[in-house]
């Protein structure tokens, strides 16, 4: 049974010039302790995903119009508000992009970790949640850690700003954690501490992750599975290695070729690799394929048909009427 | 690091020090806050008789009681002259800063706490409670000033000094704040500590009281000290037009009491009035400004 269901998801957005579908109905599981990678370009619709489950989509302009999401067992689009706060934080988890604007800077790094561990532990006292806080500043290998508690979000670096992040996120040991782009704004050498630090987490607490990003090189790190979305839909999924070794979707074929690679060769003249095209405005979804204009593969019925899932019997499945990997 | 030290060590605070000008006016804020410290601890502002010995006058009339010598020169006696009814017009200087601290404080004070719950409460929510509240506002700020103020005097015309300013400079005041911290709101809103701190569990009311309006607090202390000078500058201006303080010494009512004997050529309260509220204008004036930039965020 999966720690988490979405099914047809559909979360729409009132614009001034009309309503726009930011996911059209998209469905996936992730399984208790497992790893998803949920990969696409920007506005493809990652965070709305993410936001949906919590439901942090503001409610004007923006609502869940649509679909089911079953987490232990229970809908959350039917909860009321008060019991989605109890999750919040406790069970389901989010740790966010831009470490320097996640943390409030006009309170200390103590208040900000125990606030989770008050308000959803009320049963432990003052000493016990600072020794919680103690507790996860050191899993996530803060240095000096009851200095640092005792700080502003200020005196701390990108990279253990994104660690209290991590250990609020954690503190309460939920079961599934959503990261969105966590190492986005972070450079290469902390993202890498970081994602080692994601994975021994995940070993001790057995946390479910939601890993949101547009870097294919992370998913190949650090996850078992990979949902690929364009436009609002999943258009791949399925485990990781089979994925990157053998893409079937032109849109997921065309993302692995235009990843730079250290072993090109510096001859002038070569060039990087791009998807042609842009991505159509979710005002003006294409009948058919939303891929259709950007495919080399196209053919006329993607002008017309929009393709549906197809699963296949290695567990991956795929949206598309010619895939283009090998059999 | 003591918490007096890490204060010390701030970056506002370090700011803030470099300034001279700052620092200057820093001092002369502290010289009258001590003066009305002074008048607060010595009773000095108990204008009423003691009822059970009506003969007897209060502390502060003795202060500054008929001394005989109407409209004295300034001298070595009398720094600045007397007035017409013979008291020593420096002391009723040192007296009015009583007048003026409280006009300031208690009006910056409410001012500043209507402002920030209005504004906070329109800019997080947005909605009909914004449109509520702009509504209240635009509707109190549209209504001329004077007409105002000449309605609350009337309704508190019987009660002691001070009452009917606070109600009339409260009711006026708030609107700055309430605007500025509006704004700031709205942007502070969208701020991923916001977002964060609701993914966490918390309640959009407890995240708009405890992360994000404390992030407006430096827009506060700046509207604290200019509403502070925009009372006293205001009670001056009511109480010559027969609308402010009564009963209490004030610069307002020396001002006024003045403006006759400017035309005997009798100077002395004209100048001390105007030049201790000048003075302590334009301290707070420059303070202002100190504040501003050592709170400003983007100064860095």
């Amino acid at each position: 049974m999966s720690l988490l269901q979405v099914k047809d998801l559909v979360t729409e957005f009132k614009t001034d010039q009309g309503v726009v579908r930011a996911l059209r109905g998209i469905s996936f599981d992730i399984k208790a302790g497992e790893t998803v990678g949920l990969v696409g370009e920007s506005g493809c619709g990652k965070s709305v995903s993410a936001r949906s489950i919590m439901r942090l989509i503001p409610n004007p302009p923006g609502k869940i119009s649509e679909g089911e999401i079953i987490f232990d067992g229970k809908d959350v689009l039917k909860m009321s508000e008060k019991e989605m706060r109890a999750i919040r934080g406790n069970k389901i988890s989010m740790i966010f992009q831009d470490p320097m604007t996640s943390l409030n800077p006009v309170l200390r790094i103590d208040y900000q970790l125990e606030e989770v561990l008050a308000l959803h532990q009320p049963n432990l006292s003052k000493a016990e949640r600072r020794q919680v806080a103690l507790d996860m500043m050191k899993k996530v290998k803060i240095p000096s850690p009851e200095q640092r508690l005792r700080e502003y979000p200020h005196q701390l670096s990108g990279g253990m700003r994104q660690r209290v992040m991590i250990a609020i996120a954690l503190a309460c040991r939920p079961t599934l954690l959503l990261a969105d782009e966590p190492t986005t704004a972070l450079d290469v050498t902390v993202q890498a501490q970081i994602l080692n630090l994601m994975a021994e987490l995940r070993e001790d607490i057995g946390t479910a992750i939601l890993l949101i990003t547009h870097d294919l090189g992370v998913v190949a790190e650090v996850c078992d599975r990979v949902m690929v979305m364009y436009l609002g839909e999943v258009v791949e999924s399925g485990p990781v290695e089979q994925i990157f070794a053998n893409p079937q979707h032109p849109y997921t074929i065309s993302l692995m070729k235009s990843i730079p690679k250290i072993t090109a060769s510096r001859k002038s003249g070569e060039r990087l690799d791009t998807i042609r095209g842009v991505v159509p405005s979710l005002h003006n979804v294409p009948k058919g394929c939303s891929f259709r204009e950007r495919c080399d593969f196209a053919k006329e019925v993607c002008d017309t048909d929009h393709p549906e899932l197809k699963e296949t019997t290695n567990g991956t499945c795929y949206r598309c009427f010619f895939p283009q990997g090998q059999s | 690091m003591s918490v007096l030290a890490k204060w010390r060590e701030s970056r506002a605070v370090r700011k803030f020090m470099r300034d001279k000008a700052a620092i200057a006016s820093l001092v002369v804020i502290g010289a009258y806050t001590l003066i009305f410290l002074w008048t607060v601890f010595t009773n000095l502002d108990a204008d009423h008789v003691n009822s059970k010995k009506p003969q007897e006058l209060s502390w502060l009339q003795q202060y500054t009681k008929d001394t005989g010598e109407a409209h004295a020169s300034p001298s070595g006696k009398y720094w600045l002259g007397t007035d017409r009814l013979g008291r020593d017009i420096t002391k009723r200087v040192l007296v009015s800063v009583n007048v003026a601290f409280k006009i300031g404080l208690v009006t910056a004070f409410i001012a500043c706490f209507i402002g920030l719950i209005m504004g906070g409460l329109a800019g997080y929510f947005g909605g009909w409670v914004d449109l509520v509240i702009t509504w209240i506002y635009s509707v109190f700020s549209s209504i001329p000033y004077i007409v105002l103020l000449l309605l609350i005097a009337a309704i508190f015309r019987e009660s002691d000094g001070l009452t009917g300013l606070y109600v009339a400079f409260g009711v006026s005041f708030w609107i700055g704040p309430a605007r500025v911290v509006r704004g700031e709101i709205m942007k502070l809103k969208e701020l991923e500590y916001v977002q964060a701190a609701i993914a966490m569990g918390n309640s959009r009311i407890v995240v708009l009281f405890k992360h994000v309006i404390p992030n407006t607090m430096h827009l506060i202390f700046v509207y604290f000290s200019l509403l502070f000078i925009g009372a006293i500058k205001s009670e001056v201006i009511l109480t010559f037009l027969g609308l402010g303080v009564k009963g209490m010494p004030s610069w307002g009512l020396m001002i006024s009491d003045a403006k006759a004997e400017i035309t005997s050529g009798i100077w002395g309260q004209m100048l001390g009035a105007s030049l201790a509220l000048f003075v302590l204008v334009y301290a707070f004036n420059i303070f202002t400004d100190a504040l501003q930039d050592a709170l400003d965020p983007k100064h860095q």
